[in-house]
């Protein structure tokens, strides 16, 4: 594992730990060595643990299965009586699976996960045998096979049927080769079917991607953006466009008949409420982050 | 008689820097590089840095850039030379092969030209009969006694005055006043070694809010993004050109956490950096930011890049008391973090900087916690928590990077006391 990169950078994504591997395969994890490590060790902020897990190797997802158990070591910043398992509460739920199996490792248990053997190799436990991470895997990397240009229809057929992080790695895959970001995003949000985690996912790509545009480019993203977003009612995806609009707010506060536009979606937002597991939070985090936006009084 | 009031200028500039700096400021490079941790270049000594021309420098990091600069222009010979008292000017000229150093050495001096590197660009150029500073009256140098009332101009040339590095930059350079997140301009921003660096575009941007993650045993705060973006394009000859990279450099000036528990033992268990500031970025990768915030210009005559960087800084504690285990008594959060990012360009070959534009930006960690609610409901961010840029603006802008590792990550630790 590398221990250069000091300023915690934000989580090396899926996508990226698949394009990087030779294999991935799903098999059962067991910790045989935790220690502490101080901040100077960590990838992250501050001190932590180092954690070694061997991975009994069970059924290939792409390329070949090891014949023997490997080895893998990650860092975390929880002590072993804070690690929980994927069942424990969380919010907001981690449907994008950017937490590893590190944060979930606890001693003595046997865990389901997945490996991909990148360098480092990137371990996700897994809720079990219905857990949809290993075919999402096994999905994104046919799409990193196919040639450049027969990706798109690929991707786009596809992913109604696909979970979350099916979504936001296509999108990601895409958008590496696309300089239409607007019409990228267009045609994404214009997919029904669409997890409200996968258009949070994307839109903060966009967040990131859309800092270099430049004005005329970015309003006409603000302006695809806008189209899509007042027909959204997933409270993950409210608080995607409400943050993307937060920050590019040149992209659209000099356009009078923008402004508007975006006052009237971030206020609809504010006034859904939601049903299922959270409905309470979720409706706090959206009106909270309205509050950011524009003037909720 | 321009010499004249070069000198009266330079002699003005050592008193008023005596006055106020003029005592070598506690734990600076000297205590580094007496207890080992910091180890400069052969011939470079703790006490040959006791000279007031280093004691003057409030940041260690520039002392450290002066010392590795000049050891990599002229070995170790030189070095106490240049170190030692105000004759050591001279022993530097001689050893820069200067001739008849003398006037020509307070020309570059009063010139202020930032850092070793544009001190000693000067002492080519004034062995280059071709140079524009070859004459003492020159025009441009004339015009760089124009210090203006927030240049400090300290005697000895490694200065680098923070509102105009270059003077001969600052004579066409555009001022952005600070206060916004966008700056926007298009005029020339700064030259070095022929090549003209115009600015065309900078953002510096993030989110309000905090992200909170409640998770069964701990919660974690975090800024929305940050990302900052600039646009440079550099002109002037090819092999120029080419020598130079953008990118973008960080430096951390405030950086508590605090999560306070309303537990028998009253714990306040804080995530800080100490010491402070402390240059933020990836280790070894000095002075950037990060690798992937920096692009090469091409060997061309006119070249234009684009830089961006991006900063999600967080932090995490129990909502049990971290000390005496008391479950659930997290009662609220605060802190913050204080930061600025700088857009500069740097030449491969010789070090030299310019910085262009700058952005300050801060996150609150403000927040009221309930943790009788339900894991997902616990913790609500007060009014104007989170992320926030609080101006942007041209040059170095006051505050000196810091330029050289440990980075912040590196300086984080945990203190527990008591509320």
């Amino acid at each position: 594992m590398s221990r250069e990169a000091r300023r915690t950078p934000p989580q090396r994504s899926l996508l990226a730990a698949i394009q990087g591997a030779a294999a991935a395969f799903t098999g059962r994890a067991r910790l045989v060595e935790e220690r502490p490590v101080s901040a100077a060790e960590t990838t992250f902020r501050g001190g932590g643990f180092r954690l070694t897990a061997e991975i009994a190797p069970e059924q290939a997802v792409f390329g070949p299965l090891p014949e023997q158990p490997v080895r893998a070591q990650g860092d975390t910043t929880l002590a072993a009586g804070q690690r929980t398992g994927l069942d424990a509460p969380r919010f907001p739920p981690d449907d994008l699976r950017q937490e590893l199996y590190w944060t979930y490792a606890r001693p003595e248990v046997i865990q389901p996960v997945l490996v991909i053997m990148a360098e480092p190799a990137a371990v996700y436990a897994l809720s079990g045998p219905a857990d949809d991470l290993p075919a999402a895997v096994q999905q994104i990397h046919g799409w990193t096979q196919l040639p450049v240009d027969g990706r798109r229809p690929a991707i786009l057929d596809a992913l109604p049927a696909s979970p979350p992080t099916a979504w936001l790695a296509g999108f990601e895959l895409l958008m590496a080769t696309n300089r239409d970001l607007p019409g990228l995003a267009e045609s994404f949000l214009a997919l029904a079917g669409r997890p409200g985690a996968a258009t949070q996912g994307i839109l903060d790509l966009l967040y990131r991607a859309a800092s270099p545009l430049p004005p005329p480019e970015l309003a006409g993203l603000a302006g695809k953006l806008l189209a899509f977003w007042p027909s959204e009612s997933e409270p993950a995806a409210l608080l995607g466009y409400l943050t993307w609009f937060d920050a590019h707010r040149r992209a659209w506060e000099g356009d009078e008949t923008m402004k508007a536009a975006v006052r009237q979606a971030a206020q609809r937002s504010a006034s859904l409420t939601f049903t299922g597991p959270y409905a309470a939070a979720w409706q706090k985090r959206v009106r909270q982050q309205t509050g950011y936006l524009v003037d909720t009084d | 008689m321009a010499k004249k009031r070069l000198r009266k200028v330079q002699r003005n500039s050592l008193r008023e820097e005596q006055k106020t700096n003029g005592r070598r400021p506690a734990g600076d490079l000297t205590d580094e590089i007496s207890d080992g941790r910091y180890a400069p270049p052969e011939g470079v000594t703790a006490e040959s840095l006791h000279d007031p021309r280093l004691a003057h420098k409030t940041s260690q990091s520039l002392r450290r850039d002066f010392v590795a600069d000049y050891a990599t222009r002229h070995g170790n010979k030189a070095t106490n030379a240049m170190l030692q008292g105000a004759g050591g000017k001279w022993q530097v000229a001689q050893a820069a092969g200067l001739p008849g150093a003398g006037g020509k050495w307070q020309v570059a001096q009063a010139a202020g030209l930032p850092g070793a590197g544009g001190k000693w660009q000067v002492a080519r150029e004034i062995q280059n009969p071709k140079s524009k500073i070859q004459n003492e009256t020159d025009p441009i140098v004339t015009a760089s006694m124009d210090f203006g009332p927030h240049v400090h101009q300290p005697h000895w040339g490694l200065a680098r005055p923070v509102e105009k590095p270059n003077p001969f930059a600052s004579r066409r350079s555009a001022q952005v006043a600070p206060g916004g997140a966008t700056a926007e301009v298009q005029a020339q921003d700064a030259e070095a070694g022929g090549v003209k660096f115009t600015v065309t575009a900078f953002t510096a941007t993030v989110a309000g809010g905090l992200n909170v993650t409640e998770g069964p045993a701990n919660v974690q705060l975090g800024s929305q993004t940050y990302t900052a973006t600039g646009t440079v394009t550099a002109a002037g000859p090819k092999s120029s050109v080419g020598k130079w990279d953008v990118g973008f450099l960080q430096t951390v000036y405030r950086s508590d956490r605090n999560f306070y528990y309303n537990s028998k033992a009253r714990t306040k268990s804080s995530d800080v950096c100490d010491p402070l500031p402390v240059r933020d970025g990836d280790t070894l990768k000095q002075p950037w930011y990060g690798l992937e915030t920096v692009f090469p210009f091409s060997a061309a005559a006119t070249d234009t890049q684009t830089s961006t960087m991006n900063d999600t800084p967080s932090t995490s504690n129990s909502w049990n008391d971290p000390v005496s285990g008391e479950a659930n008594t997290l009662d609220h959060t605060d802190g913050m973090d204080i930061f600025r990012s700088w857009l500069a360009v740097r030449n491969r070959t010789d070090f030299h900087k310019k910085y262009l534009r700058y952005a300050d930006w801060q996150v609150d960690y403000s927040t009221a916690v309930d943790t009788t609610q339900a894991v997902g409901s616990r913790v609500t961010p007060v009014k104007g928590a989170g992320g926030k840029v609080t101006g942007t603006g041209n040059g170095m802008g006051g505050k000196q990077p810091e330029l050289f590792d440990p980075v912040a990550n590196d300086v984080a630790k945990t203190v527990n006391s008591t509320w």
